[in-house]
């Protein structure tokens, strides 16, 4: 749950803020942190 | 500045999350269910709360307390009423969706670590309301140039009436929580409204796109929310005939 929150996080700081690279930041630690949620049991 | 790739690529992830996630639930939810719990149906709501037990277990073992949470839950509704109002429609959308989860989250906390009580359940509400109240302000805002703003008052004051049938029932000794179209519904729709809407407009260039599924959403909020506060009604009229 919390990696979906924080990919899309990321996705909205970009899309509405235009901030490529702190939303691209938060993105990757959102994809990160839900690959990890779907790996453990 | 529209950005086309990223839309596309957040719109691949919500598929896979989508389809990994939720489309399980769909298909082993009866055919049958009632739609008087609802549209998410009683299968999503199930599903949804047994992915936050591993969040609700963590939060209590870090010491967080559920007033805590509700209070973080206002921040978040204030902070959605101000994305909307500036038309960060992919934020606010994250936003309200945020908020929900939350608003599910406090109650879950409450009842799991025995806090539950009357005065937290008051409190609740009373906080939903004000964070309802705060993200139609900020749709207001955002649609007041347009015959949209008179979608937005309707759906306000469906979601108002809703939670009042209901409260006014239970003043009366009558419990009635059934209805098409209750909180965790409303969310969905115009979160989901926004989140789509706001990637639509990225992936065409087009803002057009984000403004027509944000008011779709609200005007599907607007007719449904008002059916639902008077299915309410009628069954509370059943009742206490």
């Amino acid at each position: 749950m919390l990696g979906i929150f924080l990919t899309l996080l990321g996705a909205g700081v970009v899309l509405d803020g235009n901030w490529t690279w702190r939303g691209g930041a938060l993105m990757v630690a959102g994809a990160v942190l839900l690959a990890l949620e779907w790996r453990l049991p | 500045m529209c950005h086309p790739w990223l839309a596309a690529g957040v719109a691949g992830f919500l598929g896979v999350v989508v389809t990994r996630e939720v489309v399980p639930v769909l298909r082993r939810e009866e055919r049958d269910a009632p739609l008087a719990q609802g549209l998410l149906g009683t299968g999503l709501r199930t599903w949804f709360r047994g992915r936050l037990d591993p969040l609700v277990d963590a939060l209590l073992a870090a010491g967080i307390r559920a007033d805590w949470v509700t209070a973080v839950q206002f921040g978040i509704s204030g902070l959605c009423g101000v994305a909307y109002a500036r038309g960060w429609l992919f934020t606010a959308g994250w936003l309200l969706l945020t908020g929900g989860t939350l608003d599910v989250l406090d109650g879950a906390m409450a009842r799991k670590c025995g806090a539950a009580s009357a005065r937290g359940a008051f409190v609740d509400s009373v906080v939903d309301r004000y964070g309802e109240c705060v993200v139609f302000l900020g749709l207001a805002v955002h649609l007041r140039d347009g015959w949209a703003l008179w979608a937005v008052l309707a759906a306000a004051f469906g979601a108002f009436m809703v939670s009042y049938t209901r409260a006014r029932g239970e003043g009366l000794g009558v419990a009635c929580a059934i209805g098409l179209l209750q909180r965790p519904e409303r969310y969905v729709i115009i979160g989901g409204g926004s989140l789509i809407g706001s990637l639509a407009a990225h992936l065409t260039c087009a803002p057009a796109a984000a403004y027509g599924l944000l008011v779709g959403g609200v005007l599907a909020v607007a007719v449904l929310a008002n059916v639902t506060a008077l299915q309410r009604a009628a069954a509370i009229v059943r009742q206490l005939a």
